[in-house]
């Protein structure tokens, strides 16, 4: 439902009063009519009468939303008849109504409807609370109802009472398995977490010993085509050619260190990467 | 004429949606495809009608399509926003759902042996109870459809608006307001109305009620 859509839904409200002190903005959003008058709530102000509409914006934040003791006051001066339309800033899942609808049943308001809202990103509130100064029992509303609220209407007779007791029961318990298991679901998703992190800095640490253990092969490389280009290297292993073959060596080994002795001092072909 | 027992009446419909084309194989096989897709356009906004033009993705509407066929009224409420369940008898019925998918959940039942843990905001049965011919079982199955009904919520029956049963073929037995009306106001049932198909000569029209207690 549009947020727009919510004070026809309250039915013929002449004034409303708003305990939020949003300035114009609940005013706007609520597109309230001009031929309902419009103020702001004084405690102990101007009479409430049946066709008083009370409005708030609750929530979560602070410098946006007020909470359940500040609209108490306003809903307890609402007459028999009088109608409350509490905008709700918290995403549905996780509403905490109880506090309100302590507040609500202490006023004597009876919750007649809660009405998810499209749109939230536009203006923060995921639903709306429409309730009633009742007397007696008001008519029982279904979910998603967009017929304006009629007080008047035939109040629920003891077998809609004990169905109505009935299906809370039923749904509170069956409601208990579904809350477990969400909350399960929670924890292993909570776990799940936790593994992936440790597993991230696993990796991160293992990457850092390869990192690590790549450096000092490059360097060891380095130092062994530094070793195998110096001039005592050369000198040596020519020599030890000689020695291997020593006929060949009478000749190659004087020729070779010749050879050296010329290149001496001139940096060595460095070995490719695969060497 | 004798009426096919609940075996043949099962055997019979399983065997239907295997060869019948996806509308006559569930709506009226007097029609060819192209009329029975009016039949059912017309028929779903009835059901819109009742049912209600809100949606809510967060907290959305539970339907329970009893008798669903091969699932045309639980695909096209699905696409509204709402949740729905499909059951049926007939396997095959159910199987061609399945394949098509589409949102709603499927389970192959009777309508008299459903049993689930929720209550729906609305159950409707389209053309279904009067092609239960024993009067047992229909009792059975519209006292169990009232009962999955949640207080507010609305059970919507397709059947004829006259009162006295009437006998079409082997295979439907049509049953009218005083069967109905007494039967679900025993249940807590208000009767809202009938209203019917008003298509070609057909005589069946949507029963409504609302659970009051
Ligand atoms: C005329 S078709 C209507 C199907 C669907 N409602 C539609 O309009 O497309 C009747 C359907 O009721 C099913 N059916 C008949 N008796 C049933 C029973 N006792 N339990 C469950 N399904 C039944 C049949 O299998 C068949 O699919």
């Amino acid at each position: 439902m549009l947020i727009h859509e919510l004070l026809p839904l309250v039915g013929d409200a002449q004034s409303v009063v708003e305990v939020s002190q949003s300035g114009d903005a609940l005013r706007e959003l609520l597109r309230a009519p001009a031929a309902s008058a419009y103020r702001a709530y004084v405690p102990d102000g101007e009479k409430m009468d049946a066709g008083t509409v009370v409005v708030a914006f609750l929530g979560p934040k602070p410098e946006a939303h007020i909470d359940a003791e500040t609209v108490a006051p306003a809903l307890r001066e609402l007459p028999v008849g009088g109608r409350a339309l509490l905008l709700l800033g918290w995403p549905v899942p996780e509403l905490p109504y109880h506090r309100l609808l302590d507040e609500l049943v202490t006023a004597g308001l009876q919750v007649l409807q809660v009405v998810p809202l499209d749109k939230v990103s536009r203006h923060g509130a995921h639903c709306a609370v429409l309730a009633a100064r009742v007397d007696r029992l008001a008519p029982l509303r279904t979910h998603l109802s967009d017929a304006p609220l009629d007080l008047a209407g035939e109040a629920p007779d003891l077998r809609a009472l004990l169905r109505l007791t009935g299906e809370y029961v039923f749904g509170d318990l069956l409601s208990r398995p579904l809350r477990r298991n969400l909350a399960a679901a929670g924890d292993r998703i909570k776990e799940q977490d936790e593994r992936i992190r440790a597993l991230e800095k696993e990796i991160a640490a293992r990457d850092a010993t390869i990192a690590k253990a790549e450096s000092r092969l490059a360097r060891a490389r380095n130092d062994l085509a530094d070793l195998r280009a110096s001039t005592t290297f050369r000198i040596g292993n020519t020599v030890v050619q000689g020695a291997r073959r020593p006929t060949r060596g009478i000749v190659s080994v004087p020729v070779g260190l010749v050879r050296i002795w010329r290149k001496r001092g001139t940096p060595g072909e460095r070995p490719g990467p695969q060497s | 004429m004798t009426l096919l027992t609940d075996a043949e009446a099962s055997k019979y419909w399983n065997e239907r949606h295997q060869q019948e084309t996806d509308l006559r194989s569930g709506g009226d096989i007097s029609f060819d495809e192209a009329t029975n897709y009016m039949f059912y356009l017309r028929r779903l906004t009835m059901l819109m009608d009742r049912v209600g033009l809100q949606n809510n993705p967060v907290a959305p509407l539970y339907l329970l399509d009893a008798g669903c066929g091969k699932g045309y009224f639980s695909r096209e409420l699905a696409k509204f926003g709402h949740q729905v369940d499909g059951i049926d008898g007939s396997e095959a019925a159910i199987a061609h759902c399945r394949e098509l998918g589409g949102g709603p959940r499927y389970h192959r039942t009777t309508l008299s042996g459903w049993r689930t843990p929720w209550l729906y905001d609305v159950v409707f049965t389209v053309d279904v109870l009067f092609h239960i011919l024993d009067d047992a079982e229909w009792e059975r199955s519209t006292r169990n459809l009232a009962s999955l009904v949640r207080l507010g919520g609305k059970l919507i029956v397709g059947d004829w608006g006259e009162d006295g049963d009437h006998v079409y073929g082997n295979y439907q037995v049509v049953r009218g307001r005083d069967r109905y009306l007494p039967l679900l106001d025993a249940c807590g049932m208000r009767f809202d109305g009938w209203e019917p198909y008003r298509f070609r000569r057909s005589p069946i029209g949507l029963y409504t009620f609302t659970r009051i207690g």
